[in-house]
């Protein structure tokens, strides 16, 4: 059996593809960040180098490749599978999944126009393009973007397999680059020492805002964790050692070859206009057009590895219904590859604002990184909670806590600078975001709050009667209701109101399908209860959080067991039929809220309610959602009434 | 109480990379930083 365990060549290399993107192109506009509108200086060069290897071995090392990778679920990663493990500590967990959910996707959405526009800008490096206008770069960004984002519709499995092939030449590339530059400044090895990076922090004027550059080294970190489930923890590691070293020994040759060529001068937005960039510089000028190639090529990879981890954090965010239902396509059979046409679009229109907007690379660095703090600090309290479950020791639980909220309050601190400069687009796109997902998952907490659940037992008999009397024209023959009610037990008041009530809905079988999500991502079990046999059955399914709700073709599967165990007849019995064994229809019935005029609500709880229903609209609907096929399938209304009305003065008169 | 399998754990399908596209992707590399070379040195583009 295929264990993602193992570590393997195959293994290693689609870690490098798949992971490492954003980590891995880092070395584009991290120096170029830091040094922009400063003086190189050994002081600032070697600190930052030095706050750069500290923060990789900190963040993306120790918190990230030792620690936080051992909290998976089942096999997977990513902050909703660790929300998924640790929900059941307390509800108020579900604001930093919520709020790390929507940070990881906004800030995500600048991760391709700064990789690709940072990669394209090397254009100006060549003499004959020296002067290339923005503006064609601009368009060369968007049309390398519209490609990618067009494509996804037909998955990615065959280009992906030359994924980690080109990241292990592009990070081998890194290394040779680096170590090439070494010798230019051997006093940079000095960086390895924390001392100069705190001295800088301390003595550098403005010295904390440093970090604010110095964080784009670690901007990728959280994918690590996010595809843990793709890639298997060791393979993951073992990658990670070299992906690091590749890494450290370029910043490396950047920093000595800006001390060789620019000690003593300024950085200014001039020189970064035309062209400065020290990943560039330290290419020889021949190895301009390979390195601009590659350089791309490694830009496009990690935008693919944002766009599939977006597609991947929004199922799963609809699966623990922390977001609209929207359609899942599987262009191929690998597991994994999805496609959500919306959140394709959605992103594609997010990146080319993006990229419009902030026109260059070094704008766009300007903006980049506060959002995806936030999503480093939801992953702390989720882990510690994590922790707490496994039953660490608090001193060691207090002792993670001091020393990851200390840093990322720091780079959050020194981030929040970024605010003005474009820092409020990625909050505000996270924000709309965490708002998407808290109307939905407050809603539901509102409808949950007014379904009234009735004992079954005390209506078994007259579903009898109602199954057996002729009287009534029957409905269908096998009537299958969605239910909620997590007690088999129990149903909802408005399922027995439709079957005797509304308009009697006569039929032979009476099934009731209720849907669990399951904290396991992979779980797809169902459990059959005969509640009155070959007359009403109650069908559990247990979903994982990963797993797609196809109920249509679910509960074929479940029909066809029982018959093929002989515990239920689904021929029909209709008299005229009686010779021919044919089996009889299904019709689904589908319960849908809406607000009605009567309903009195708390005002905040109306407007979720609005706002709820609004979304609603524009996502797929109830049957779609359960993967139901339309024809078969009957949604009815419901009001949503909360209370009793106000008491309305009407009064009759005579004439 | 009838159960249905589990599915397989994770696998990487086709996206799975094997020696032959590792080499293939080496040899086009090495391609490429040749005619890189040979489009600086030998025919002077761009410069």
């Amino acid at each position: 059996m295929f264990s993602p365990n193992k570590v393997s060549f195959a293994g290693l290399l689609i870690a490098l593809g798949i992971i490492y993107g954003d980590i891995g192109t880092s070395p584009l506009y991290v120096l170029n960040a830091i040094t922009s509108g400063k003086t190189i200086t050994d002081e600032l060069v070697i600190g930052a180098l030095s706050l750069i290897i500290w923060t990789l071995t900190l963040q993306t090392t120790i918190k990230y490749v030792i620690l936080t990778l051992n909290a998976d679920n089942r096999g997977e990663g990513g902050i909703f599978s660790l929300f998924a493990l640790v929900r059941r500590r307390g509800k108020w967990l579900v604001a930093p999944a919520m709020l790390g959910g929507a940070a990881l996707l906004a800030d995500g959405m600048i991760t391709p126009p700064i990789s690709v526009t940072s990669a394209v800008e090397g254009l100006k490096q060549i003499p004959f393009l020296s002067t290339i206008e923005q503006s064609t770069i601009v368009y060369i960004v968007i049309g390398i973007l519209s490609i990618l984002f067009f494509i996804q519709q037909f998955g990615t499995a065959f280009i992906g397999k030359f994924f980690g092939p080109i990241m292990a030449c592009w990070f081998t590339m890194l290394a040779i680059l680096g170590i090439v530059h070494l010798a230019d400044d051997l006093q940079i090895l000095r960086a390895l020492n924390p001392y100069y990076g705190i001295r800088l922090l301390i003595e550098y004027p403005h010295g904390l805002y440093i970090l604010g550059g110095v964080f784009l080294c670690t901007t990728g970190a959280e994918a690590l964790y996010s595809d843990l489930g793709h890639c298997g923890k060791w393979n993951i590691r073992y990658s990670w050692i070299f992906v690091k070293a590749c890494l450290i020994l370029n910043y490396f040759g950047q920093g000595a070859w800006l001390l060789s060529q620019y000690k003593g001068q300024a950085i200014t937005t001039d020189m970064i206009n035309e062209g400065f960039n020290p990943f560039y510089g330290v290419m020889p000028h021949w190895f301009l057009y390979f390195g601009i190639v590659i350089a791309t090529a490694a830009a496009i990879i990690a935008s693919q590895a944002l766009i599939s981890g977006s597609f991947t954090l929004i199922s799963e965010a609809m699966r623990l219904n922390l977001w609209p239902k929207l359609r899942i396509q599987y262009p191929t059979e690998a597991r994994g590859q999805l496609y959500i046409p919306t959140i394709n679009l959605l992103l594609l229109a997010g990146c080319l604002g993006i990229v419009v907007y902030f026109q260059k690379a070094s704008n766009m660095e300007a903006a980049y990184g506060l959002a995806i703090t936030l999503c480093m600090i939801a992953t702390s309290i989720l882990f510690s909670n994590y922790l707490v479950l496994n039953r660490i020791r608090p001193v060691f639980i207090y002792l993670y806590l001091a020393i990851f909220l200390t840093i990322e309050l720091s780079f959050l601190y020194a981030n929040i600078q970024k605010f003005p400069h474009g820092g409020y687009v990625a909050l505000i796109v996270g924000g709309l975001l965490f708002l998407i997902m808290y109307i939905w998952f407050k809603a539901r907490k509102i409808k949950n709050r007014y379904v009234e659940f009735v004992r079954l037992d005390h209506y078994i008999s007259k579903i009898q009667e109602l199954s057996n009397d002729r009287s009534v024209p029957k409905y269908a023959t096998h009537l299958v209701f969605m239910t909620s009610a997590d007690n088999p037990k129990e149903i909802e008041h408005k399922i027995i109101y439709s079957i005797l009530n509304k308009k009697p809905k006569r039929a032979d079988i009476y099934w009731l399908v209720h849907v669990d999500t399951m904290d396991d991502p992979y779980t797809s079990e169902y459990k059959v209860e005969h509640i009155i046999p070959n007359d009403i059955i109650r069908i559990d399914f247990r979903l994982g959080f990963r797993v797609d709700t196809r109920i249509n073709l679910m509960f074929r599967k479940v029909v066809e067991d029982l018959v093929a165990n002989k515990e239920v007849n689904v021929i029909n019995r209709y008299e005229s039929f009686a010779s021919n064994s044919n089996v009889g229809d299904f019709q689904f019935v589908v319960m849908e809220k809406y607000i009605s005029q009567d309903t009195e609500l708390p005002f905040i709880e109306r407007l979720i309610m609005k706002l709820h229903f609004w979304v609603k609209d524009l996502s797929l609907s109830e049957e779609k959602g359960f993967g139901l096929d339309p024809a078969n399938v009957t949604v009815e209304k419901f009001p949503l009434i909360v209370g009793a009305p106000a008491r309305l003065r009407l009064k009759r008169v005579e004439d | 109480m009838i159960d249905m399998k589990n599915e397989e754990k994770t696998r990487w399908g086709d996206e799975a990379p094997g020696w032959k596209d590792f080499f293939l992707v080496l040899v086009v590399t090495a391609l490429l930083i040749a005619v890189s070379w040979v489009a600086w040195f030998k025919l002077h583009w761009f410069h």
